[in-house]
């Protein structure tokens, strides 16, 4: 005879344990993504004489930063409005038309990806610079323009309120933003497209709608969830990119007076300004997150249909049509690839000023800097891995007690877990040096290895929650209760049932995890002030501009390494995933 | 109102012949009813009508106009689509008044006809409504009234209940076929339910395999059908082995022999010659079942497998020279025949069909 009694106590220890786990996640989650934010707008409202708004006053009586407030919002429009122009119908294309060689451009159109667009601006230097290879051909070769365009550097003032506020717009940042996070909004945008039930369509044809009526109040009002996710996503992205500012040099640019006004931190003194900021981003990241959610009940809708055959419509263009459809890919196709094209020219360039190609090749620069990026490369890889295992096993617990309903609160578990998603970069850089300067173990002073790996784990964590949770749905919980029953505890069960089903969804969310994590740039920029304990992104940055002869060759040879790395960890998960691949971009 | 006529229809998805050489005109004002499993070209013909498809092969008129090549928009059909395909962004009134607009009505007629319209299918007051916040039912309604709204030549429902529960199913059914009767429209039917397709119908087609195994009334399919399959498809039928005596071709008239029986049974469409195994096709009710020492000659001779009380009547399961018979009696008829007892069974040759047993 089996003791019950022993086995009903071991039960409830096993239970109690789990109970005190969900707790303790909570507490890290709430510690290291909560607090932080919660931190930065406390420092902004309090003052020396209490509670006040004065720092914010302070903040808008100041032109500049007015200016830079304009700027960076213009900035976020204007590369939202360019990657729509391009994601909507992009993504109409790819989902609506059948037509030879498109698996090869889908796969093309998603490149952007692989490359932090700070990274990806270096290798548009030669390409799209003042001197680079369009300026040339227009200017020299076509004559089309008198004098070249300065595509990454430049600006334009918009218009300008009173004596003093102009509004800027960095056309650069736009470009080289767009050029970069086009994809999310097409994913986006083809999520949604994919999901909405044929008869929808066939029902406004039946009644007499079609072509462009029928996509403007039928087609276009139902991917509109996609749509709106992707845009926040690239709004969310582009006003707080540091990266991209700081390669163009426009510093009139929020997270670039964030980063600047650091130093001062470091001398003891944190300046209000960064908080206000803070603020800011923190209000405009949250009213964009809300915006996008009110069209999640929409979205639900469109996909709620049960029965019903799913006809997927699928047209084939000819002629004139199947010709402009390959120009416009071709034509994009080429865009998402310079940056790689122009990386890969400068990193072997031997000499490259005023032609369109390089004059000559070379293996120097990949030489240098495989030795000196060796140290840096490794603290990349070192943080990147530990922050991707931190974020399997938070991530797998988080979406294993969220589709199980384990714990009470575990929609708020949820909640916070893929908030980072739309929390910028910035906000947890800032934010972890108002909460833990001079914090034994995480000031980032001090011991940057950990409290940097902590933010990569944090700010990719919504990755693997994606993931799992998507794999959870897929695991039928009787399994687990068939489990259950038979006596297994929770945390048995989980370990032999659902852990091994739900292990290569935990894997490839790593995967994203990983490879994000090492191409994260404004909160390596803000956290890591000195060479010391560096991940490459930072050395890469630092090259770039510390040795003038060869330092983009240089950076352009660190940049290739990493696209590298990240092609390599992004088909291994595409080998994973599959066509689920795509839930890892949405919001 | 119009005749819908398919001539010769076939449409082929790739290797699949998805309608084979369909044949049918559906009357003015008729409901007419395909009917057959999933898959079996049912809904690819409802399309082809409306338009989605276009027919390979063969032509669909609506009266005498040829419409092979008519886009769906310009066809005038009403659709009711399976899962309602209400848009989601759309309130009640903007989802039936769609149709309106697009025929360029002036406002305040589309106003007027969009509330007659919800008022002939019960949804008088839920115009500002959006169709997550109705039920099932409701929902059916607004697709209802937004396919008849634009007064269509012909109405087309694609198994319009099957997402309704049970009961419901029946009430709308019945709506659907009064609404119809009023309204005289023209109306095509898919569905894979026999009992709803006999209940609903003016006529049944019954397909199988892209094709057109029978037309005819609810009646006359299930009581005279003329196929192996249209016969095992509408309700419940016991097949058994026999074999032909004689046939006679010009009467369509056969005798079978089956176990010490001999059976003159009438409308055997499939020819059969004398000596030829063939299969015997008779309903649960036409079965008689009888204590052996009350039966009269000849009989059958089984053993109650299975007793089921289903309420209205009582099935038996009597095993048979190796086959399992359904039988049913009415709840009246209830004698004291238990499981295991040895029974006498007497079948009305009327009631039989005969089948080529080879077809199966």
């Amino acid at each position: 005879m089996m003791d019950l009694g022993a086995l009903k106590l071991r039960l409830r220890a096993q239970e109690r344990n789990f109970q005190i786990l969900v707790i303790l996640i909570s507490a890290i989650l709430i510690t290291f993504i909560v607090a932080p934010i919660l931190s930065i707008i406390l420092k902004a409202f309090i003052t020396e004489k209490g509670i006040s708004l004065s720092n914010f006053s302070l903040f808008f009586s100041n032109s500049y930063y007015r200016e830079a407030v304009y700027s960076t919002f213009l900035t976020a429009l204007f590369t939202v409005f360019g990657t729509v122009a391009i994601g909507v119908p992009l993504a109409y294309i790819m989902v609506r038309y059948e037509f030879p060689l498109k698996r090869l451009f889908s796969i093309l159109i998603l490149v952007p990806m692989i490359m932090p667009p700070f990274v990806g601006a270096i290798g548009l230097y030669k390409i799209l610079g003042i001197n680079g290879a369009v300026n040339l051909i227009l200017v020299n070769y076509l004559n089309i323009l008198d004098k070249p365009i300065n595509f990454l550097f430049g600006t334009i003032e918009l218009f300008r309120l009173g004596p003093y506020d102009k509004f800027i717009l960095p056309y650069g940042i736009v470009l080289i933003n767009t050029i970069h996070l086009f994809p999310l909004v097409y994913l986006n945008c083809a999520a949604s497209l994919a999901n909405i039930d044929p008869s929808l369509e066939e029902q406004a044809e039946n009644l007499g709608a079609r072509g462009f009526y029928l996509f403007r109040t039928v087609t276009f009002p139902l991917m509109r969830p996609g749509l709106m996710a992707g845009a926040v996503l690239v709004f969310i992205w582009t006003f707080s990119d540091l990266g991209t500012a700081l390669i163009v040099h426009y510093f009139k640019y929020l997270p670039v007076i964030v980063f600047f006004k650091l130093y001062e931190i470091r001398a003891g003194n944190p300046s209000p300004v960064s908080y206000v900021i803070g603020v800011l981003m923190i209000i405009t990241s949250f009213v964009a997150l809300y915006i996008s959610r009110k069209y999640v009940s929409l979205k639900r809708y469109v996909m709620l249909f049960a029965g019903g055959r799913v006809i997927k419509k699928v047209l084939k263009p000819r002629g004139v049509k199947l010709a402009l459809v390959y120009v416009g890919l071709i034509l994009l196709s080429l865009i998402a690839l310079s940056p790689h094209i122009g990386l890969t020219l400068l990193a072997f360039s031997d000499k490259w000023v005023f032609s369109i190609l390089p004059e000559g090749y070379t293996l120097r620069h990949m030489n240098q800097v495989l030795m000196s990026s060796l140290p840096y490369m490794t603290n990349s890889i070192l943080y990147s891995s530990v922050a991707a295992v931190i974020d399997i096993i938070i991530g797998g617990f988080v979406a294993y007690v969220v589709t199980r309903r384990l714990a009470v609160g575990g929609d708020l578990l949820d909640l916070v877990a893929t908030l980072p998603i739309a929390v910028p970069g910035v906000i947890f850089g800032l934010g972890y040096w108002a909460l833990f300067y001079k914090v034994p173990l995480l000031d980032p002073l001090r011991y940057t290895p950990i409290i940097l790996t902590i933010s990569y784990s944090m700010r990719r964590l919504p990755y693997t929650v994606r993931v799992s949770y998507a794999g959870m749905l897929q695991i039928d919980e009787a399994l687990e209760e068939a489990s259950i029953n038979l006596g297994a505890t929770r945390i048995t069960t989980f370990r032999k049932i659902t852990l091994p089903l739900l292990v290569m969804n935990l894997f490839a969310g790593g995967i994203m995890a990983f490879v994000n994590a090492m191409i994260e740039v404004s909160t390596t920029f803000l956290l890591v002030l000195t060479a010391r304990s560096a991940p490459a992104t930072w050395f890469l940055y630092f090259v770039a501009f510390a040795d003038p002869r060869n330092g983009l060759n240089m950076a352009s040879a660190i940049g290739l390494i990493f696209v590298i790395i990240v092609a390599t960890a992004l088909i291994v998960v595409q080998k994973i995933l599959g066509s689920r691949m795509g839930t890892v971009f949405r919001l | 109102m119009v005749r819908v006529k398919l001539v010769n229809v076939t449409k082929r998805f790739g290797e699949v012949v998805a309608v084979n050489k369909v044949n049918f005109e559906v009357k003015e004002g008729e409901l007419f009813t395909l009917l057959g499993p999933s898959g079996c070209g049912k809904t690819t013909t409802l399309r082809l009508i409306a338009g989605f498809y276009k027919p390979d092969e063969g032509e669909i008129y609506f009266d005498d106009e040829l419409m092979n090549d008519i886009p769906p928009h310009k066809r005038n059909t009403g659709m009711v689509f399976q899962n309602y395909a209400l848009w989601p962004h759309m309130n009640v009134f903007e989802n039936v008044a769609y149709g309106l607009k697009l025929r360029n009505m002036p406002p305040p007629k589309v106003i007027k006809k969009v509330k007659a319209a919800l008022e002939l299918v019960g949804l008088k007051g839920k115009a500002q409504r959006i169709p997550s916040q109705l039920s099932g039912g409701e929902q059916q309604r607004v697709a209802l009234a937004r396919a008849l709204v634009i007064e269509p030549r012909v109405l087309l429902l694609d198994e319009p209940l099957s997402n309704l529960d049970a009961k419901l199913r029946l009430r709308v059914r019945n709506e659907i076929r009064k609404l119809q009767k009023k309204l005289g429209i023209t109306t095509i039917y898919v569905t894979h339910d026999q009992e709803e397709a006999l209940s609903i119908s003016d006529r049944i087609a019954v397909m199988n395999q892209g094709r057109i195994l029978q037309i005819g009334t609810p009646e006359e399919i299930y009581i005279f059908p003329k196929d192996l399959f249209v016969a095992d498809f509408i309700g419940i039928t016991n097949f058994i082995p026999c074999t032909i005596v004689s046939y006679d071709e010009s009467k369509k008239e056969a005798v079978v022999k089956l176990g010490n029986m001999q059976l003159k049974v009438p409308s055997v469409y499939n020819k059969v010659d004398a000596g030829e195994e063939a299969l015997l096709a008779v309903r649960p009710e036409n079965i008689k079942i009888h204590k052996l020492e009350e039966a009269p000659k000849p009989y059958l001779e089984g053993k109650i497998d299975l007793v089921t009380f289903l309420g209205r009547v009582i099935r038996y399961e009597v095993i048979y020279d190796n086959y399992t018979l359904k039988v049913e009696a009415p709840r009246t008829d209830m004698r004291s025949i238990k499981e295991g007892e040895k029974v006498a069974l007497t079948i009305d040759p009327l009631a039989v069909r005969v089948f080529k047993a080879n077809k199966k």
